[in-house]
């Protein structure tokens, strides 16, 4: 069955997921941002539900499908805003128009999204259900006679005779006059004219940012009610229309909106690191129980976090580590050097398994995996302040109340767990957790300090080793490979001419 | 209606088309420009930043050179003409500038400005036109540049011309009220507000009776007003907002125009400046009994340099009167490889000078510093110095050396010059030589043109029998002194650093005992 809570805070704090749902959600309008956090902590346990995600993101994948979508949702967010605007300014003529616009843009917008769903670019026969049902319903909203199409006619009527509406103002002193139009000339373009010959590239302009809101002040209000008094006609037209459509948004369309930011927000968010060239892939989902194999992962809070900090070149500074556990292989201990990306690791361990739940593309170039049902991290609380004694109890607690609620279907990531206590005890510990956890089944990562946990016989064929090594000649670098790697050798000279790319071949190729 | 006394198509133009060669400070400081620069006394900043900006963006054609050269030869007859205009144009700029500045601009304010200075600069421009209808009388203008200028005054802007200007500048201070047009924008606010001209002979609109309002009546009035209550701070706000966005487009064409009445005055001043430069220049060199001469442009890809009694024209200046300045002849033909070897202190660093400064000279159209100079144009000048500081951390300068020719590697282009003085030599003779010979190779076979001035006795024997490569040396007399010119010869390995102790130490040769 279906399991539809949410991942616990603790855990998701652990594996740097807070912090990345806190950032996509940025992406997004501060008003749908409390609708959505919680799915992103909730992950699904019935493959057939992830599939039915997995179809929406492949639609999402094509760009013609997705910028259709972006455009759509992006302009029924600015409609919203400008009706709620509308119904706040005071004077009711303009409170009409501001409806009016809205109006059009809605059409428009339904109307471009239609078009751009059924382009041939977009594959319409090759999308999946959720975004085939929705074609299907644009197209019947579409056609001649439909309300829709009705709305939209008598929106262009009034707009084409408010538009014939042209007026002069003569101002002198503080007495303002509204005249019909009468075609004078335009003043700045006599001049311009006069002066073309002394005309030259790149002169700024002289424009002054005027204010384009839609407030008006009195004098403009007395403005427009005279102009409407000189044309009384198409303003008649225009109060019949806004008192005939004040509710005119799809309630399809308006859901299709809320529905689908989920995935927009997470591709918008992975666009510049997938853009950077790192990669991301839609696992495969193997039954419980069944391999773990990952190509190629990295963290993506931390590719996020670096692509910020160094635009250039954080993408390349990621390191990606390929790992997989082949039945009966459950047990992942991974043991190294401080600084050398074991908790790196661990975290991208854990947010592979907690995207893929998600039914979201995973930052890995391959992978697959069983669903968890839950996930359980124990890292160590740097900031905890009670005594040594106390802080091993806490931690010995949260293991326990973990092992009593995780099941064969579950992933458990231990980072550094007991490391407060002595070689000794924690090598005693560690055992006999490690004995629990292979009694649960379930399929853990282990990260420690004690090297003998990676290698207890009577887990043999169950136990994966890795170990993390550093880059020595670069130690910028915040992450590494949990492989090892050949100091290159070279003569100095020829080896920073090579550098600069100033060797003849090297030479000649950039001067080409 | 273009200045074109620097180009022929169209204005100089420092900040787009004529932007610096890359690593111009490099090329500043190494050929000792400064100096030169300085020696041309320029007349004000804008003349001063034209001649350096003009001297570091070389033209690029045999063409472009021979028309600047001929505008340059007109400048040099007619040298009193040329300072009346400067003077005139700066004098036009400088009333321009003492008009009150707008602090907080509104389109009210800066319309107001705008006609103020056209006033300004319209009326200057009728001087100018008068003034250049007397100089154009003058006999022996020959160049496009000065001709078209005076042919352009005398045609573009005739008397109808300032008669519509003072037309438009008297109805822009709106003694019958302002009259926009509008049409209804987003929420019903007025939108594309234009400024009308009034009809001259129609009744003024306030005038009008206002009509009664009959909005759904039959009978349609035509104008419909009000007056706003005196003394009431929020409507009059309101109303100069109104004002504002209806002037908005008027006041940016009114000062547009401006802008381009003003910058073509501008464009005048400075190229008049860079010509005025080059002739005090001239003058000074002149004075101190050098040879001067109208350089020959070569077609690009011949790699020609050819040279009579070349000299440095930076230590003509900074040296006393009576140095005798030393003079060279080169003879490269179509190598595209100079290597100049030889003693130290031998005067290898003044050639290498004087071939990039008689090149930059060449290419901006000026004469060039020696009795004949003849010289493919380049796509580019770059120089790579030996920079003396810091000679402790031998792998860090090696690296910032190697870092530095990599930069410049970006921008080269085939047809380049670059000039190397020393580069290399931070690292070992074995290693520095073949880092030298591998970048000279790939540089020479990809069109560039260099000279090399180096202590790298293996680099340069290595050349040894190489057709591409033209060797010179710095020449020393048997008895061990210089005379500081280069001629043809091939390297030595020694750079006679022990001629150069003796004569510190004014010992024998023997190496002092501890």
């Amino acid at each position: 069955m279906p399991r539809l809570a949410p991942v616990a805070t603790s855990a998701l704090d652990d594996l740097n997921l807070t912090a990345l749902i806190d950032a996509l959600l940025l992406t997004q309008p501060p008003g749908e941002r409390d609708a959505l956090a919680p799915r992103y902590r909730t992950g699904l346990t019935d493959p057939a539900d992830v599939a039915h995600r997995h179809e929406i993101v492949r639609d999402l994948s094509n760009t013609q499908v997705s910028d259709a979508v972006r455009g759509f949702t992006r302009a029924l967010r600015n409609i919203r805003e400008h009706l709620s605007l509308g119904e706040r300014l005071p004077h009711p003529l303009q409170n009409h128009l501001v409806r009016l616009e809205a109006v059009h843009d809605y059409g428009a917008a339904v109307t471009a999204f239609a078009e751009a769903l059924t382009a041939p670019e977009a594959e319409p026969d090759g999308l999946g259900a959720a975004l085939g049902e929705l074609v299907a319903h644009l197209r019947s909203a579409l056609t001649p006679g439909t309300p829709f199409a009705e709305l939209r006619a008598a929106a262009d009527k009034v707009t084409a005779d408010l538009a014939e509406v042209r007026y002069t103002l003569h101002i002198r002193a503080n007495r303002i006059s509204v005249s019909r139009h009468r075609g004078e000339r335009d003043h700045g373009a006599d001049i311009a004219g006069l002066f073309a010959r002394f005309r030259r590239e790149g002169a700024p302009s002289h424009l002054a940012a005027m204010p384009r809101d839609l407030e008006m002040d009195p004098v403009e209000a007395r403005i427009l009610g005279l102009v409407a008094d000189l044309n009384p006609e198409p303003f008649a037209a225009l109060e019949e229309f806004a008192a005939k459509h004040r509710d005119f948004l799809d309630p399809v369309l308006v859901d299709f909106d809320h529905e689908i930011r989920f995935y927009l927000a997470y591709l918008d968010f992975t666009g510049p690191l997938r853009d950077a060239g790192l990669p991301f892939c839609l696992p495969r989902i193997n039954e419980p129980g069944g391999p773990v194999r990952i190509l190629d992962g990295y963290d993506l809070a931390l590719a996020d976090k670096l692509a910020h900090e160094r635009p250039d070149t954080g993408a390349e500074a990621i390191v990606v580590n390929s790992v997989a556990l082949e039945p009966p292989e459950r047990l992942l201990v991974v043991t190294g050097p401080n600084q050398g990306g074991k908790t790196t690791f661990a975290r991208m361990f854990g947010q592979l398994h907690h995207l893929a739940a998600l039914g979201l593309p995973v930052p890995a170039a391959d992978a697959e995996l069983p669903l968890p049902d839950n996930l359980f991290t124990h890292f160590e609380r740097e900031e905890d302040l009670r005594t040594l004694r106390g802080k091993l109890d806490d931690e010995l607690v949260r293991i326990r109340e973990a092992l009593e609620e995780a099941t064969s279907r579950s992933v458990v990531i231990m980072n550094e767990s007991f490391s407060s206590t002595s070689l000794h005890d924690a090598r005693f510990i560690g055992e006999h957790v490690l004995d629990k956890l292979a009694a649960l089944d379930v399929t853990c990562l282990y990260v420690t300090f004690v090297d003998e946990l990676a290698a207890l016989p009577r887990h043999g064929e169950r136990t994966v080793s890795l170990v993390a090594t550093i880059v020595p000649d670069d130690p910028s670098q915040r992450t590494y490979r949990l492989v090892r790697r050949p100091a290159d050798g070279r003569a100095y000279a020829t080896a920073i001419a090579a550098k600069y790319g100033l060797t003849h071949d090297a030479l000649r190729e950039r001067l080409r | 209606m273009d200045v074109r006394l620097l180009h022929s198509d169209r204005e100089f133009a420092p900040d787009t088309a004529d932007r610096p060669l890359a690593h111009s400070g490099d090329l500043t400081d190494d050929l000792e420009l400064d100096t030169l620069l300085a020696a041309m006394d320029p007349p004000d900043e804008a003349a001063a930043a034209t001649a350096r900006a003009a001297l570091l963006a070389p033209l690029r054609t045999p063409d472009e050179i021979r028309y600047r050269q001929r505008v340059h030869a007109d400048a040099l007859a007619h040298e009193s003409a040329v300072r009346e205009l400067h003077t005139l144009a700066a004098d036009a700029l400088e009333r321009e500038r003492r008009l009150s500045i707008v602090l907080y601009p509104t389109p009210e304010s800066v319309l107001r400005r705008a006609v103020n200075s056209l006033d300004v600069l319209t009326e200057r421009l009728r001087a100018l036109r008068r003034l250049a209808a007397r100089l154009a009388a003058q006999d022996g203008w020959a160049s496009e540049g000065f001709t078209g200028l005076f042919a352009e005054l005398d045609g573009e802007v005739d008397d109808d011309w300032f008669r519509e200007v003072a037309r438009h500048l008297k109805e822009l201070q709106f003694r019958r009220g302002i009259l926009l047009s509008a049409r209804l924008g987003d929420g019903g606010r007025a939108t594309e507000l234009a400024l009308g001209r009034p009809d001259p002979d129609a009744p003024d609109p306030a005038d009008r009776k206002p009509a009664r309002r009959f909005p759904l009546g039959p009978r349609r009035p035509d104008t419909l007003s009000f007056t706003l209550p005196e003394n009431d701070d929020r409507n009059a706000k309101a109303l100069e907002e109104l004002r504002d966005r209806g002037l908005n487009s008027v006041a940016d064409a009114v000062a547009t125009a401006a802008d381009h009445l003003r910058d073509w005055f501008a464009a005048l001043h400075r190229e008049l400046g860079f010509h005025l430069c080059l002739l005090n220049l001239r003058k000074r060199l002149a004075d101190r009994g050098l040879p001067l001469c109208t350089p020959e442009p070569l077609q690009p890809g011949t790699a020609a340099l050819a040279a009579r009694d070349l000299y440095d024209p930076g230590l003509a200046l900074t040296a006393d009167a009576s140095t005798a300045i030393t003079r060279n002849d080169v003879e490269a033909g179509g190598a595209p490889l100079i290597l100049v070897t030889g003693a130290n202190q031998g005067g290898k660093s003044t050639f290498l000078r004087s071939v990039g400064t008689a090149q930059l000279l060449l290419q901006c159209g000026a004469f060039a510093p020696a009795a004949e100079f003849r010289a493919e144009v380049r796509t580019g000048l770059f120089t790579h110095y030996r920079r003396r500081e810091d000679a402790t951390m031998t792998h860090g300068k090696l690296e910032e050396e190697l870092a530095r020719m990599s930069g410049i590697a970006d921008v080269l282009a085939p047809g380049a010059l670059l000039l190397c003085n020393e580069s290399f030599a931070a690292t070992n003779e074995r290693e520095g030589s073949e880092i030298a010979r591998e970048i000279l190779t790939a540089l020479t076979a990809s069109g560039v043109r260099i000279v090399f001035v180096t202590h790298l006795f293996a680099l340069a024997d290595g050349f040894g029998g190489d057709a591409d490569a033209v060797r010179l040396r710095a020449e020393r007399r048997d008895d061990g002194t210089r005379t500081f010119r280069i001629v043809p010869g091939d390297p030595l390995p020694t750079s006679h650093g022990e001629d150069v102790y003796k004569r510190v130490f004014g010992t024998a040769g023997a190496a002092p005992h501890p």
